[in-house]
Formats: structure tokens, C-alpha cells, sequence
């Protein structure tokens, strides 16, 4: 029999699964509503050093953003403050609400997710079906708050190709198959209202993806991983539909889309667990969007159809409190325009995609107790033509405020 | 046959999903690198109006809250012609623009539907898509869309006399045209009631952005048509590009006005001129009524400047200027080679040669009568046959409504 020291136990306590503060790896471990009502709470404070939006608006070359979309800025922020609750009623019925405000602007607070659902489960496999405002959940990892992460910005395929993340209005059904108590296949179909970008609110398009998530849990052996793809119609989307402009604009006339966006991606986490004391990863995501449709200012219009690989290489590794973990994103843009207002607008909004836009990303984050930990990252931000070096700490707090299982 | 057991540890289902996600995942990653950027502006995907324009020229910009198509154009074409769009049902769009005179009116000054005079010569309207602004000096008015509610709905002074009091009684005029309720539905099929004012007047300068012509012998000729001019034409064509009458300044480009505006612009410019036709008392003035675009902006520089227009079928249009004072096309190049207009006697008296706020390349040339006589055979070939006698544009009424 091992014996481990007082100091050994408080810090396998820290990273043990049930902590507030424990890797993203398993994205769907609640596929079963928590029992009873739970308020759940987290907030993450920052200060940063560099910023790639000194002029309010950053945009990545070659590509059509959405005037939400932005990076962390400089300075103090409250990057993340968030309250979860959510009740499990008899017979299956469940509710959830996920309210708060984060990103670049902490004066916005809004309700994130408020959904009704209800839960069977019938020969050991299960199935979910939700309705309401939500979060996506195609890629695992869209719906992921910051202080859940790895880091604490967005990915840059969220940031340029879902405005940060997907939330939209709309119904989610999944069935759970477990092959052994070892490993399960979770497929799921969502459908929205389609008003999210990159969809629009002119028109009743209806937005849907599709997914396959696998998940392996062996001794010491894990994996995560899935396919999935999503589509979405717009018509004459603008950059300005948010109400506000941080991205995108290089002129004052509004750029907008009519026409259709598909999205097929994929991802893969694999890791290795030690006696719940360690644990090393590597995770790949990659994704290919289609974008087909005709672009438009109110003088010029042009065909539009642009192509987005994007990938991402994190590499990460936990041991006792002590999280560390690498990555790379890297996005390459094909587009091709047609019409005589080309040129135009290509200029105009800056759709010319020879910069390769990549940013590489190092977080070192520390646990300071069950529900609270500190994170140090540097990430030198190659997403548009000038790169940006940037420094940032953050303060985590994250905790069950209140829980009751009857 | 392979058979899992059903106990123990399960290792070929992860591998096999783990390998097949892996492939998915090489198989779309390359390793992402530098992007690429295809243009092609031959072609416009963006409307699938046929403009029937020759691919050397630009399309017209088609705007985004009114796109064109052949059922609006009709639509419009109709309404063009219509008496009934009028307060009083006596004032169609056509009655001061006709086709046969390049859809101007052939008077000094047009009249509007209540007897008022306007200040201004009518316009032609071919190829009016391609004006930067509109009308003679407004350099707000960007779009046919704005310029078309000035006659409709304008008071000083009143064209068509359409106003709050009588706005619905128009509409019902239409409403009560069974010829309207086919072409309504066919230009705005997703609209459940189409007829109203907006969608009125959104077919009327659908017609008028769809009156695009290059078939002049002055196009032809650019073209490669190396006979498509005559002799005297072709000599008039190089006195009319020359630095020494330097008419192209203001008139050159295929628009010939250097207010032009087309898809292709990322920076457009919208410029007026004052060419001398005034100076009252010797103060660069203007008459009182008719001061150009100082009128909108108030700048003391500013007072007589008028959009140069497009050349485009002047052998049809006159009289000549903003005012209409000009009766040839002869008056017209004595005026450009003085360098302006002197007004020896009566109210309006003053030389405009020596108006402070004339335009630099009004400076007076020195021109033979042969000189004179090959410009007018050059301006006259700047007429397109085709499009005064098109049926595409001609009057859709068999008999007056």
C-alpha cells in the first residue's frame, strides 16, 4: 500500500474529477442531469498585457466576421461571470438556466442558456432531448466558459467562424449508447432557429448540425473524440447585425452575406492518467467550412465562396495542482470572388487571405484550492499582418454555491 | 468470424474510432499555410438581370434594397407612363421625358402637373445609372431612389403633386388598374400587398437604371470599328480629346461626364463646375433661383456649379445647359471657346469669363469653323438610334389611360 504525504492528498483532492477546476478532456460527462437543484457559480478576472484590438476593430484577413467577434483586450477584465442553475424535476424533466457576462464587455449580462429537457434511459442506453436557448455542443468544446479551458481566449476558429461561440434558440435531441462501462458512442442532432452568426435574422433560415462523439475511458488510457458538421443559410447578414462593432469594418459601409455556410470538422483527445495524479494529453481539432453566397455593400456586390481549414494542436499535462499546456492554431483561407464590384470590395473589407493567420498559445495555471486557481499565458497572436505578443494573469474562482438532492 | 468478447478489456472499437477520427482529422489537415485569392470580374453573379451591356463596359451598380429585375423594369415602365402617378392625374414621368428626344423635352424649361415652371432643363435620362449624382446639382443625391421623390413628392416646385392629401387617392389609381395587379405580383411575388408608394416608386427607377445603352458610333468606333465614324467625326473625335478644347476633362469616359459611378469604383468622385455662364455684378453670382449646388452647401465657392452630364445623345436634347439657354450645339461650343458668357445688359449683366469660381478648364480656345463643324459631326454620333426607337423603353399603353 502507497502512503502519501498530507501535502499529496490535499493536491490529488485539488485535481480529483469532482473539482470545479479539473481538465476539459471529458466533454460530456453530465450527459445525465445532475440530480435535485444545484446553483453553481464561476468568475474569472484577468490583466493583460498587448492587445489586438487597440482601434476597436480586428479582423482576420480573407475572412467575414462577425462585428461581435473580438479578442481579450488589454488591461483589467472581468472576463467571465457566470451563475448556473439547474433543477432536475421527477419523471426526467430537467431545467437549467446559465446566466452572466463575459468577454469585452462586463456590463452585458445575459441569459446564455435557459433550457427544458427530459432525460430516458431504457437497456442502458439513454436518450436527452432539450429545447430552448443554448449553447451548442457539436464540437465539445463551444459551450465552455473560460475558466473551463485550457485558455482563456477563444479558439481562433470560434472567434472567426462562430463569433466566440454558437448560441442560438432551438432543440437538441441525443441518444447515449454504451458499448461497456468502458466506452460509449453519443449522437446527437441539433436544430436552430438560425438567427446566430453566422446565420442571420432577416429570414426564418433554420440553422442544424449533426454530431458522433465517442468517448474510451480505460485504467490509465482515455479518449474523446467526434465528427461533426453544421449548416447554416443567411441573407444579407451584416457585420453590424450585433448592434456593435469590434471586428471586421475597414470602411463605414456594412458588408453583407447572403448565402450558405457548412462546416465538417472533427477531434480527437487522447491522455494518460497516473493514480489520478497526473495526467499528459494531446488533442487535435480541425474543421472545413464552405462558404457559398454573394457579398454585398450598398453599392457594390460581388459572388462570394471561401474556403476555412482550420486546426488546432494542444498539447497539455496536469500534475498535482500544477496545469501546464501548448498550443498552435492555424487557419488557411481560399476564397474566390466574382463580379465586376471584386476588387471593390475585396479592398474595402479586406478579404484577401495570402496572410496565414496562426497564433501559439502557453498556459501555466496553479490551483489554490478545491474551487479557486491562477493562470499565467503568453501567446504570441499571428492572426492578422501585424502579430501581437501577449501576457495575461487570471484569477480563478469556480464553485457549487448551493446544492440540494432531494 | 470476428467476434468481441464481452468482457475484459475492450481495445479494438477505441482504436478502430480513435484511427478513424485521426484519418478524418489528416485528412482535411495539411498543415494550414498562406490562402489563396481567386478573382474573377468578367462576370457578375450577383444579379441575374441581363443588362445587355457590350462586356467592355462596366455594370451599373445594382443596388442591394432594389435589385433589378425584368418584371420591375416592366413594372416600372408602366408606371413611367402613367398620368394617373400624379395629383392631379395629368403628369406622367414621360411627359417631360421622352423617348424620341433622349427622354428630355425638347423646352428650354419643363412645366409641372399644376402649370408651375421648374428652374431647370430636364434631363436626359440614358444611362443614368452610371451618374455619380443625380439631377443637375444635388450632391446628396446619390441614387435614383432619392432622386426619384423629388418630382413625385416635391413642392417647390411642384412636378407630379403628389402629397400627403392626395398620396392614397393616387395609390388607388393604380390599385384600380387591372393591368397593375399582374405586373405587381410578377415584380414583388413575396409580398402579399405590393402596391403602395415604396415599391411604386422602386419599379419606376428600376425602369430608369434598365435605360443602358452603348450603341453609338462614337461606341462602335471605340470598339474597333475603324468605319463607324466619319472623316469629319473622326477629326471632331480629336478635337474634342485634345488638351487645346479640353472638353474630355469634364466629358471624357465612356459615361462621357466625369460624375460617374459603376461596380468596379472603390473611390468615387461626385465633382461640379461652374463654366462661366454668369457673373452677376461682377461677383462670380449666379441668378437668385438657380445657384447650383451652393444651394445645398452654402459655400460662397461653390455658387454655379452644375454636374457636367453625360454627352450621350445631344443631338436629340436640346436646348443645352442647366437653364436651358442655349439653343445649339454651335451656341454651345462659341460659348466654351470664349471661355464663358458675357451679359452686357440687364438684370443678369456680368462677363462669366471672368466668374472668380469658373472651373480652370473653362479658358476659351481658338476654333475654324471647319474645327466647329467636325465637333458637331463628332457630338452628333454620340446619339444611340437604337435606343431612341427601342420598344423596350417605348410607351406600354395602347391608348392613353
Amino acid at each position: 500500500m502507497k502512503h502519501f504525504s498530507n501535502h499529496s492528498l490535499l493536491a490529488a483532492a485539488i485535481i480529483a474529477p469532482l473539482s470545479s477546476l479539473s481538465l476539459p478532456t471529458a466533454a460530456h460527462n453530465n450527459f445525465e442531469p445532475q440530480r435535485g437543484t444545484r446553483l453553481n457559480a464561476s468568475v474569472l478576472v484577468s490583466v493583460q498585457e498587448g492587445e489586438h484590438s487597440r482601434d476597436t476593430t480586428w479582423h482576420v484577413p480573407g475572412t467575414l466576421m462577425s462585428g461581435e467577434a473580438h479578442t481579450l483586450e488589454s488591461g483589467f477584465s472581468l472576463n467571465e461571470a457566470s451563475i448556473q442553475v439547474s433543477h432536475n424535476l421527477d419523471h426526467g424533466f430537467f431545467a437549467q438556466i446559465e446566466a452572466g457576462s463575459h468577454g469585452h464587455d462586463s456590463s452585458e449580462f445575459s441569459f446564455e442558456q435557459v433550457v427544458i429537457g427530459h432525460y430516458w434511459e431504457f437497456d442502458a442506453q439513454s436518450l436527452k432531448a432539450e429545447a430552448g436557448r443554448m449553447k451548442a455542443i457539436f464540437d465539445g468544446r463551444n459551450a465552455q466558459h473560460p475558466s473551463a479551458r485550457l485558455f482563456t481566449e477563444d479558439s481562433l476558429f470560434n472567434q472567426v467562424l462562430l463569433a466566440g461561440h454558437y448560441a442560438d434558440e432551438g432543440a437538441r435531441a441525443q441518444w447515449r449508447f454504451p458499448w461497456s462501462k468502458h466506452h460509449h458512442v453519443t449522437a446527437g442532432l441539433e436544430l436552430w432557429q438560425g438567427d446566430a452568426f453566422p446565420g442571420s435574422t432577416l429570414e426564418n433560415d433554420l440553422a442544424s448540425d449533426i454530431f458522433v462523439h465517442y468517448n474510451w475511458q480505460g485504467a490509465s488510457w482515455g479518449i474523446s473524440s467526434g465528427l461533426w458538421g453544421f449548416q447554416v443559410q443567411a441573407t444579407q447578414r451584416s457585420d453590424e447585425d450585433s448592434g456593435h462593432q469590434h471586428s471586421t469594418s475597414t470602411s463605414d459601409d456594412p458588408l453583407s452575406f447572403s448565402g450558405k455556410t457548412q462546416i465538417f470538422g472533427a477531434f480527437a483527445d487522447i491522455h494518460w492518467s497516473h493514480a489520478n495524479s497526473a495526467t499528459i494529453g494531446l488533442r487535435f481539432d480541425v474543421s472545413d467550412t464552405q462558404i457559398r453566397g454573394d457579398i454585398a455593400n450598398t453599392t457594390h456586390q460581388a459572388g462570394f465562396e471561401s474556403d476555412l481549414l482550420s486546426e488546432q494542436v494542444t498539447v497539455y499535462a496536469q500534475h498535482y495542482p500544477h496545469r501546464i499546456a501548448l498550443s498552435y492554431e492555424g487557419l488557411e483561407v481560399e476564397n474566390r470572388l466574382g463580379g465586376a464590384g471584386a476588387s471593390t470590395l475585396i479592398n474595402a473589407y479586406d478579404l484577401s487571405p495570402l496572410h496565414h493567420p496562426k497564433r501559439f498559445s502557453l498556459a501555466y495555471q496553479r490551483a489554490l484550492s478545491l474551487s479557486s486557481a491562477v493562470r499565467l499565458e503568453y501567446s504570441r497572436d499571428e492572426s492578422t499582418v501585424e502579430a501581437e505578443n501577449i501576457a495575461r494573469i487570471s484569477f480563478i474562482w469556480k464553485d457549487n454555491l448551493w446544492r440540494s438532492d432531494e | 468470424m470476428l467476434r468481441f468478447k464481452h468482457n475484459g478489456p475492450r481495445l479494438a472499437p477505441p482504436v478502430m474510432m480513435l484511427v478513424m477520427v485521426m484519418a478524418a482529422i489528416f485528412g482535411l489537415s495539411a498543415c494550414t499555410q498562406s490562402g489563396s485569392l481567386d478573382i474573377d470580374t468578367g462576370t457578375s453573379t450577383a444579379s441575374t438581370y441581363d443588362w445587355n451591356i457590350p462586356s467592355r463596359y462596366p455594370l451599373p451598380i445594382d443596388p442591394v434594397d432594389n435589385p433589378m429585375s425584368e418584371a420591375k423594369f416592366e413594372l416600372g415602365r408602366h408606371l413611367f407612363y402613367d398620368i394617373r402617378l400624379s395629383g392631379n392625374g395629368t403628369q406622367a414621368c414621360a411627359s417631360c421625358h421622352i423617348q424620341e428626344l433622349g427622354f428630355t423635352d425638347g423646352r428650354a424649361l419643363p412645366f409641372g402637373s399644376t402649370g408651375e415652371q421648374l428652374v431647370r432643363n430636364a434631363q436626359g435620362l440614358m444611362n443614368a445609372a452610371y451618374n455619380a449624382t443625380q439631377t443637375w446639382a444635388n450632391p446628396s443625391l446619390n441614387t435614383l431612389e432619392q432622386q426619384a421623390l423629388i418630382p413625385l413628392f416635391g413642392e417647390a416646385p411642384v412636378e407630379h403633386g403628389i402629397n400627403d392629401a392626395n398620396e392614397a387617392e393616387v395609390v388607388q389609381r393604380i390599385r384600380d388598374e387591372p393591368v397593375y395587379e399582374s405586373l405587381f405580383a410578377q415584380a414583388y411575388p413575396d409580398l402579399g400587398d405590393p402596391i403602395d408608394m415604396l415599391n411604386i416608386r422602386n419599379a419606376i427607377t428600376s425602369f430608369i437604371r434598365g435605360m443602358v445603352s452603348f450603341d453609338t458610333p462614337f461606341d462602335r468606333f471605340e470598339q474597333g470599328e475603324a468605319s463607324a465614324l466619319s472623316e469629319a467625326e473622326h477629326r471632331g473625335r480629336q478635337l474634342f480629346f485634345s488638351e487645346a478644347l479640353e472638353c474630355f476633362h469634364c466629358h471624357g469616359g465612356y459615361h462621357l461626364s466625369d460624375s460617374t459611378i459603376d461596380r468596379t469604383m472603390s473611390f468615387v468622385e461626385r465633382p461640379f463646375h461652374n463654366t462661366g455662364l454668369f457673373n452677376i455684378g461682377g461677383t462670380g453670382d449666379f441668378p437668385e433661383n438657380n445657384t447650383g449646388i451652393f444651394e445645398i452647401t452654402a459655400d460662397p465657392a461653390d455658387m454655379g456649379k452644375f454636374r457636367a452630364p453625360s454627352l450621350r445623345n445631344l443631338s436629340v436634347t436640346a436646348p443645352y445647359m442647366h437653364d436651358g439657354s442655349m439653343q445649339s450645339l454651335a451656341e454651345v461650343i462659341e460659348f466654351y471657346a470664349a471661355g464663358g458668357r458675357n451679359i452686357e445688359t440687364g438684370p443678369q449683366a456680368g462677363d462669366g469669363r471672368l466668374n472668380p469660381f469658373k472651373d480652370g478648364f473653362v479658358n476659351g480656345f481658338e476654333i475654324s469653323d471647319q474645327e466647329k463643324a467636325d465637333l458637331i459631326a463628332f457630338l452628333h454620333a454620340l446619339t444611340d438610334q437604337s435606343f431612341l426607337n427601342d420598344p423596350k423603353f417605348s410607351n406600354p399603353w395602347s391608348s392613353a389611360p
